[in-house]
């Protein structure tokens, strides 16, 4: 029971949301802008005008600024926006509003400035640097205080959905980006994540996947159940209905990340867990889109006639596409086709421009009249936008899906007996999907064009009327009312009790020695009936707990993160701490010599990842065409992983070898002169441009804190032993008439790549270590196996 | 014991146990869903456009 007190009149904070709107549009426009430039890069190298304009460093550019900056900025308007309206309260502290909108849009330009630099982490939508990752767990640390503190102070006792998936949202993101960005910095704009291998891996895909679920589902779920009852005047089609979309949602979300690494050398169990797991998402993804669909209810003549509806329920729509066809990308068989190709590329495009840009213009095209209290400047100009951008999308995505399936089947190709590739050289299948890539552009400028139209006419709406902010008169209700369940009541609760006293049962039955497990299991059976009868007997106390926690929003919080933590937990845990060195699949991977390290650094910072994997997958035709399958231990010291997630040229897992140093010098200055047809960026500037010798002792100094065994070195030692290496290069180079200076980029560069798939085996390893000439290898505080022997 | 993680054939319980797990919470809420009360649900639905 709650008590009211007075009535107050009070003004929202839309100032904030108005901000947040506008630069959600400018930067959209730029990052889609890019989008068009680096797509036109992969038809037109030419393109690549400069190092710091080329595909690898614009491609990250390009898909953090639709995230974090369009997506990002769109959400934070929606959630002030509808969170003051359901809290019935102005937001906390305009100041922290104030410090959350300037302090993500400098966020966003030192991503603009750093990202063409080349300095970067080397890891998809985590490649800001670390002083960059620090500045947005403290801006998402002032959005989390400010959110929550408007959450305390409201007059609506009843939590609404939208906010269940915002606090999702806030929680989870902070839990993602922190594990993600763990790092030792080298210096200030360079540093190696913590993690290594299949380990950094399987963190960098529960972080990505997650970042699609928690920073670009949920929170526009939220959006959803707020503003499409809005714009269509009627309740949300069911509510119950949002109850288990969003618990399910948010509880089996969190386990899929490992379908991104499908094939790989990653576990097998936890490939499983991602594919069931994703499999099981189609349930709760589907009950929310039919939620969302059918709260058109009766109202379905306003699809005709406003422009928001419209925008709304395509969004909604690809919410379903896009929703279906992940767990369908999820199937391992369906993955053997797809994974590395356009195919998802098509996939995040529907989910991005379809689900979350079509959003987003329905949620601008209904907000703008409002905060600036005058009306749409002009319905067909934004019919226009949502013809254009919605024949854009699919123009887009259709010819993905053609280009993906069409390499796919070629890269797969093989004869009747299993024995030789049908397509041996990749420049073919790349050749074959080039006019796919053409149309790639032609969509992608269309939606653009809808874009900019949007700006347009918001532009003129806004000049039509003058910004206002909205008053509303409220009844304030007594402090101590709501939010008075304390932590006791919460978790000594017969639900919390039962599901965790069970869980730990579980566990015990997975993780205990024979004999103990099956008790276990016993147990957990027994304490299962328990629970029933125990349900039973008093749901209604049950049922009380629930509802008590809908109108407090400490508990919620705290059960939600329990929610998501616990399936990123049961995967991340075994493998973290999982003895490195006896799960190696017989190889372990040799150390990088110096000059080979920041070769790797520069391969990294050019961001050759986004187009060479280098990941070898236990399929055949991958075999065939690069080698033998990638086991975990052949990249157990690689700081960041450099797998990758797309082959628009060829894996270069077993690079080393292949080819002698002046076809990579040749390769680098001009590729269409070793490979015709490449459509690969020249990189004049590695021939010019010195490496880092000035660092590379605290980079190996940081490697070695990391577990990574390099023998003793000075300073000076590391720093002769590059430069020496590096002559041996250029005499090679020499003798095939080719010039260049041992301390130049190139040379660092040839030198990693020639090193690449060199491993040895660990009985090679073992003798190493007792030979007395060996030096003493040091145990890192970062080592995982520094308490642990590898001969036991 | 994380050998046996890393190592052991998991293919025959693991779709199971995701099949189990998702039950369960789906069925929860699905439960708790049924079980709210009719007013209480048309006041928590309505309560944007209030």
């Amino acid at each position: 029971m709650t008590t009211t007190t007075s009535k107050q009149t009070i003004e929202f904070n839309d100032k904030v949301v108005r901000q947040f709107m506008w630069a959600s549009i400018i930067w959209g426009i730029v990052g889609m802008l890019v989008g068009v430039i680096i797509a036109s890069q992969l038809n037109f190298h030419q393109l690549n005008l400069t190092s710091w304009l080329s595909y690898g460093r614009l491609r990250p550019l390009h898909t953090n600024a639709v995230i974090f900056a369009f997506v990002g900025n769109m959400m934070f308007a929606g959630v002030y926006y509808s969170t003051q309206r359901l809290c019935k309260v102005r937001m906390a502290s305009d100041l922290l509003s104030s410090i959350h909108f300037w302090g993500w849009q400098c966020i966003i330009v030192s991503a603009a400035v750093t990202l063409p630099l080349g300095l970067t982490r080397g890891q998809e939508y985590a490649e800001l640097i670390w002083p960059i990752n620090i500045a947005v767990a403290l801006i998402w640390v002032v959005f989390a205080v400010n959110f929550f503190w408007t959450l305390a102070r409201r007059n609506e006792p009843s939590l609404y959905v939208a906010l269940w998936f915002y606090i999702s949202t806030v929680i989870t993101i902070a839990l993602l980006y922190i594990v993600n960005h763990i790092s030792i910095p080298t210096s200030w704009t360079h540093s190696y994540t913590v993690f290594a291998g299949v380990q950094n891996a399987l963190i960098q895909w529960w972080y990505g996947h997650n970042a699609v679920a928690f920073f670009l589902t949920t929170p526009i779920l939220g959006i959803m159940y707020y503003f499409l009852p809005k714009a269509v005047g009627r309740p949300v089609y069911s509510y119950r209905l949002s109850i288990v979309h969003f618990w399910s949602l948010v509880f089996i979300y969190i386990w899929a990340g490992p379908h991104h690494l499908l094939n790989t050398a990653l576990p097998k169990w936890l490939q499983m867990l991602g594919m069931f797991f994703s499999l099981m998402l189609w349930a709760p993804s589907w009950g929310g889109m039919l939620n969302g669909l059918l709260t058109l209810r009766g109202a379905w003549d306003k699809l005709r006639t406003d422009p928001v509806v419209k925008f709304f329920i395509a969004a909604v729509t690809f919410y379903g596409m896009c929703t279906f066809e992940g767990p369908l990308l999820s199937i391992r068989a369906v993955n053997a086709l797809s994974h590395y190709s356009d195919w998802t590329i098509g996939h995040v495009h529907s989910g991005a421009l379809g689900w979350n840009g079509l959003m987003a213009a329905g949620l601008f095209y209904w907000l703008t009249p409002r905060l600036y209290g005058t009306k749409l400047y002009s319905v067909p100009m934004a019919n226009f936008h949502f013809w254009i951008c919605l024949f854009g999308i699919l123009l887009y995505v259709a010819a993905m899906w053609v280009s993906g399936i069409m390499q796919g089947l070629m890269l797969n190709s093989t004869n009747a007996a299993g024995t030789a590739l049908t397509y041996p050289n990749f420049i073919e299948t790349l050749t074959a999907i080039r006019p796919m890539m053409a149309f790639r552009i032609i969509g992608g400028v269309m939606y653009l064009v809808g874009m900019g139209l949007m700006l347009v006419n918001l532009v003129l709406t806004a000049r039509s009327g003058k910004a206002v902010n909205e008053t509303r008169e409220v009844a304030v209700i007594q402090r101590g009312s709501i939010d008075n369940m304390g932590l006791k009541t919460t978790f000594l609760a017969d639900p919390v009790t039962y599901f965790f006293g069970g869980l730990f049962l579980l566990l015990g039955w997975l993780f205990l020695p024979k004999g103990a497990d099956i008790a276990a299991l016993i147990c957990a059976l027994i304490f299962a009936s328990i629970a029933v009868k125990k349900f039973i007997s008093s749901h209604q106390t049950w049922s009380a707990w629930y509802e008590r926690l809908l109108e407090n929003w400490l508990p919620f919080t705290l059960l939600t993160f329990v929610a998501v933590a616990l399936g990123g937990l049961i995967q991340i845990i075994p493998t973290v701490m999982v003895n490195r060195a006896k799960n190696m699949e017989d190889r372990i991977q040799q150390i990088y010599t110096p000059l080979e390290l920041t070769g790797r650094d520069i391969y990294v910072s050019e961001g050759c990842y986004n187009c060479h994997s280098q990941m070898i997958r236990t399929m055949l035709p991958d075999v065939l065409r690069y080698g033998e399958y990638s086991r975990m231990g052949e990249s157990i010291y690689d700081h960041p992983f450099q797998w990758g997630s797309k082959r628009t040229g060829p894996d270069l897992a077993r690079e080393g070898g292949k080819y002698p140093h002046s076809w990579h010098f040749n390769h680098m200055k001009d590729p269409r002169s070793t490979s015709i047809g490449s459509n690969m960026p020249s990189y004049p500037h590695l021939f010019t441009e010195k490496f880092d010798q000035k660092t590379l002792p605290a980079k190996i100094a940081t490697m070695v804190k990391l577990g990574v065994p390099y023998p003793i070195m000075t300073d000076v030692e590391i720093k002769e032993n590059a430069i020496k290496q590096g002559i041996e290069i250029v005499t090679q180079l020499k003798n095939d008439n080719l010039a260049a200076s041992p301390d130049t980029k190139i040379v660092a560069i040839i030198a990693y790549l020639q090193k690449l798939g060199k491993f040895d085996t660990l009985e090679v390893e073992a003798k190493l270590k007792n030979d007395p000439g060996t030096p003493k290898l040091i145990p890192g505080p970062g080592n995982p196996d520094k308490n642990r022997s590898i001969d036991k | 014991m994380f050998k046996q993680v890393i190592y052991e054939s998991w293919l025959d319980w693991v779709p199971y146990v995701a099949f189990g797990v998702t039950a369960l919470v789906f069925f929860t809420f699905v439960i708790r869903a049924i079980a709210l009360r009719k007013e209480r649900c048309d006041h928590l639905a309505n309560l944007p456009l209030e």
